[in-house]
């Protein structure tokens, strides 16, 4: 059974709800898989891409033929790197070595490994590691240097990390050292989907020389999951929250999770989700660059995720209680959205007045996230502008007439389709209410007695004419001397 | 700090170098261009900072002779014109001061052999009452003017571009918008009323529009910037070729300078009223429509009275619209990024306001 909060949400969230029996009963994917055609080893991939990541596994598999298979080993590859680092029984005369050198292993057929604590979630990859070096074997030669590129790279800064002071409850020092942490793991990334979408012919060219944009699109994702599982990582003894950005609010981290600092623990993650969302505006302009409808879905998905997750978390005290996510129709509700640039705009200004409506003078980064929010619109603004050309030219061609002002404003009829529904109902049991009073005035009774409930004669005339003629009549009467003004 | 495009200023004459704006140029000139022979002007001379580099001079720029004469003296190779009178005067004045006035500057600039003239004008030129959209430098001037103010400024603007290629002389435009700081008294006095008045609980409009603010340190900076470019285009490619993209060059052209932070209206508003322990602002929301209403019968009954109207249809208005600006364009051609944010210029303001306050007090 559903908790009843659960079922709560869903009647107060109609569309959430209707989302949810759309993406699992009535979406078509974009590209469908053809089993048939796959070796036993790129099934095998697949299950495994499954067992990592539901949420990325959807959009990888509906990726056109063409991207499918290098993006799902690329980023299998990431994930045995990811489990190698993240597992703390490992010793750093084994780890290191194997990070820097994971690159190489892509081209030795038959590499597995089961070195890693059998708590670690995905040791199951590395243990049968085998098929996704198979299957990078037959990957076109571009791709191959794009993925080794970025596992040599990733494996290099993992090694630094590790080699670095131990872990300990102080998070990074520096923003600068959580920018740096984040391009390791997710900055990199984006590079290299860049470098793969491109050759495919699938992103603008241009999105290789702007390094910003595609550092961009993963520092967003990790920054938000790195403020979101700030419980999970606490238990797990890890923190990476800079220090420069907690260390303005508390003397120690672990005063964030205490009651009696609500209010600066607060102030810490509004600093942080600040520190976010300055990417967003690069997130939207890389998302302009991509030219297939299936890469667009798999990169903006996960972008408009996080928007609504950092709207979730903002402000939220809930989030240094336990782990929190955005309700499963509310994710339903974006991927089905998620259409084309456009839409995604309007989904990320839709959790800006989130954010906004949640902003408070109480906190010092008030006017901050005021000022970051306009950013991301005055962007989009500059995408899609509200008054065209053509408005501003008709508008100078009516002055030059008129000789009058005329002002450009918003026009009073409602966009929203949930409004629209409510004023037809609305009418509907206006003009019913109408006919009833109608016939009244003419002189039905109504009549409730038990002779009538067994009969459902509920109305009868005085003078027995045609109940049903009489008040249509006298309703056309009515409104064609409204609309003639005959009474005038 | 000048750049590839940029040629240090060695001498300068700042109109109006007394006035808020133009004593921030003076102070940054000082601090950014420390070997420049500068000249202050003024109708008034107040303020004075002690410099050897530094001289004032009264001037009155509606009188043709008077102007001349500072201008020949002063011997500047830039002359940054940023002198209006304030808001709330009539047209009479404005015409005088603002266009009269400001084509006896160029008059005396162009006869004087002046390099470059850098004229502050106002965002206000392209203003009509319509919202103002991440508008940039190809919005036309509106056909009906707002009011006399933003007519004479616009006015005034054409005669300082028109002036561009004039005996080699190269000039510019600048508009700012919603400039506020230490000193300031208009705008953010004009939010600290509404504190001292106990009205900080209405709010009018749904504050979904973006407003445009310029701390006034930067938009100092921006003239000179603005300026150290013209110089230096002045001793290499001189005056550009009228048919060029004007968002592409500086001279014979304006230029919108802002913070680059546009911000919700009554979001800077409570940013100001929480300096004074106001938490709460803009619980009671009055829409656009009952706003305008409720100020038409302020302004009906204040006239019946006799007194000024806290409530007026024209700041309802005001306080609901968009009125923001793109400003790439000083971005590219001036290298300007904003050195004092939003939120430090505020704090730097109310801290002045402040102890202005005590000062008076005592």
């Amino acid at each position: 059974m559903p908790k009843f909060a659960t079922i709560w949400h869903y009647t107060t969230h109609p569309y959430q709800l209707r989302a949810m029996l759309h993406w699992k009963y009535l979406r078509d994917p974009l590209h469908f898989r053809n089993p048939d055609k796959e070796s036993a080893e790129l099934k095998r991939c697949y299950e495994f891409l499954e067992m990592t990541s539901r949420s990325f596994a959807a959009v990888i598999l509906e990726l056109q033929p063409e991207m499918r298979v290098p993006v799902a080993l690329f980023y299998l590859v990431l994930r045995g790197l990811d489990t190698i680092e993240d597992d703390m029984t490992l010793n750093n005369d084994v780890k290191i070595p194997l990070l820097q050198n994971f690159y190489q292993i892509l081209d030795q057929p038959g590499w597995t490994f089961d070195g890693n604590a059998p708590t670690e979630k995905d040791r199951q990859l590395l243990v049968e590691f085998d098929v996704v070096i198979t299957e990078f074997g037959k990957l076109k030669d571009v791709y191959k240097d794009v993925i080794r590129d970025i596992a040599k790279q990733m494996g290099e800064g993992m090694a630094e990390t590790c080699r670095g002071p131990a872990k300990n409850l102080d998070g990074l020092p520096l923003i600068k050292d959580y920018d740096r942490y984040c391009f390791y793991v997710a900055g990199l990334v984006g590079e290299g989907l860049t470098r793969l979408f491109v050759p495919a012919g699938v992103a603008n060219p241009g999105l290789l020389t702007r390094p910003r944009l595609y550092i961009s699109m993963g520092l967003f994702l990790q920054k938000v999951n790195i403020i979101r599982d700030f419980r999970e990582d606490l238990e797990d003894s890890r923190s990476f929250y800079p220090k420069e950005i907690w260390g303005k609010y508390v003397d120690k981290y672990t005063d964030l999770g205490l009651p009696e600092n609500e209010e600066k623990a607060l102030a810490c993650q509004s600093d942080m989700v600040l520190n976010a969302l300055d990417h967003a505006d690069d997130c939207l302009y890389y998302l302009a660059g991509l030219r297939d409808q299936s890469v667009y879905n798999f990169c903006a998905i996960p972008q408009v995720m996080a928007i609504a997750t950092l709207a979730l978390l903002f402000r939220n005290p809930e989030m240094y209680k336990r782990n929190i996510k955005i309700p499963k129709g509310e994710a339903c509700e974006l991927m089905m959205d998620i259409g084309n640039l456009r839409t995604t705009c309007d989904t990320f200004k839709k959790y800006i007045k989130v954010i906004r409506a949640k902003n408070t003078p109480k906190d010092p980064n008030f006017l901050e996230v005021s000022v970051k929010c306009a950013k991301i619109e005055q962007f989009i603004e500059g995408i899609y502008p509200t008054i065209t050309k053509k408005q501003k030219e008709e508008k100078r061609e009516k002055e030059l007439k008129t000789g009058k002002t005329v002002y450009i404003g918003d026009s009073i009829l409602p966009k929203n389709t949930a409004t629209i529904l409510f004023l037809i109902t609305f009418f509907s049991f206006m003009f019913v209410n109408f006919i009833f009073l109608a016939a009244f005035v003419i002189g039905a009774e109504f009549d409730f007695s038990a002779e009538a409930w067994e009969t459902w004669t509920f109305f009868k005339m005085k003078n027995e004419t045609d109940i049903l003629q009489d008040v249509t009549e006298s309703v056309v009467e009515a409104v064609t001397k409204t609309l003639t003004h005959q009474e005038l | 700090m000048t750049t590839a495009n940029q040629t240090p200023i060695t001498s300068c004459l700042v109109i109006g170098g007394c006035g808020f704006l133009g004593g921030a140029i003076v102070r940054s000139l000082l601090e950014k261009h420390p070997n420049c022979r500068i000249t202050a002007a003024d109708i008034r001379l107040t303020g004075q900072i002690a410099h050897k580099n530094l001289k004032y001079v009264t001037v009155d720029i509606t009188d043709l002779a008077s102007i001349s004469s500072v201008v020949e003296n002063a011997k500047a190779e830039v002359v940054i014109h940023t002198a209006s009178p304030v808001h709330g005067l009539g047209k009479e004045i404005y015409m005088k001061v603002n266009v009269d006035g400001t084509k006896n500057v160029v008059e005396a600039c162009v006869r004087g052999g002046v390099r470059v003239m850098v004229y502050t004008s106002s965002a206000g030129v392209v203003f009509d009452g319509s919202p103002l959209v991440n508008v940039d430098e190809t919005e036309p001037f509106p056909i009906i003017p707002y009011d006399a103010y933003n007519e004479s400024k616009a006015i005034a603007e054409t005669v300082a571009l028109e002036a561009n290629g004039k005996g080699g002389m190269l000039t510019t435009a600048l508009r700012p918008a919603g400039i506020f700081g230490p000193g300031d008294r208009q705008l953010v006095p004009g939010f600290i009323t509404v504190v001292k008045n106990k009205q900080t609980a209405w709010q009018l409009g749904d504050n979904t529009n973006l407003f445009d603010f310029t701390y006034i340190d930067n938009l100092a900076v921006a003239h000179i910037l603005a300026a150290s470019v013209l110089l230096h285009q002045h001793s290499t490619t001189g005056v550009t070729d009228a048919s060029v993209d004007q968002r592409k060059h500086l001279d014979g052209t304006s230029i919108f300078v802002t913070n680059g932070q546009p911000v919700y209206f009554w979001d800077f508003a409570k940013a100001i009223w929480c300096h004074y322990g106001v938490y709460n602002a803009g619980s009671i929301v009055l829409s656009r429509s009952a706003g305008l209403v409720i100020a038409g019968l302020a302004e009906g009954f204040s006239k019946l009275m006799g007194r000024e109207p806290g409530l007026t249809r024209f700041r309802v208005k005001f306080s609901c619209a968009h009125r923001y600006f793109d400003i790439r364009k000083a971005k590219d051609l001036l290298g300007y990024e904003p050195e004092v944010s939003l939120t430090e210029g505020l704090r730097r303001s109310i801290e002045w306001f402040k102890a202005e306050g005590e000062k008076e007090g005592k």
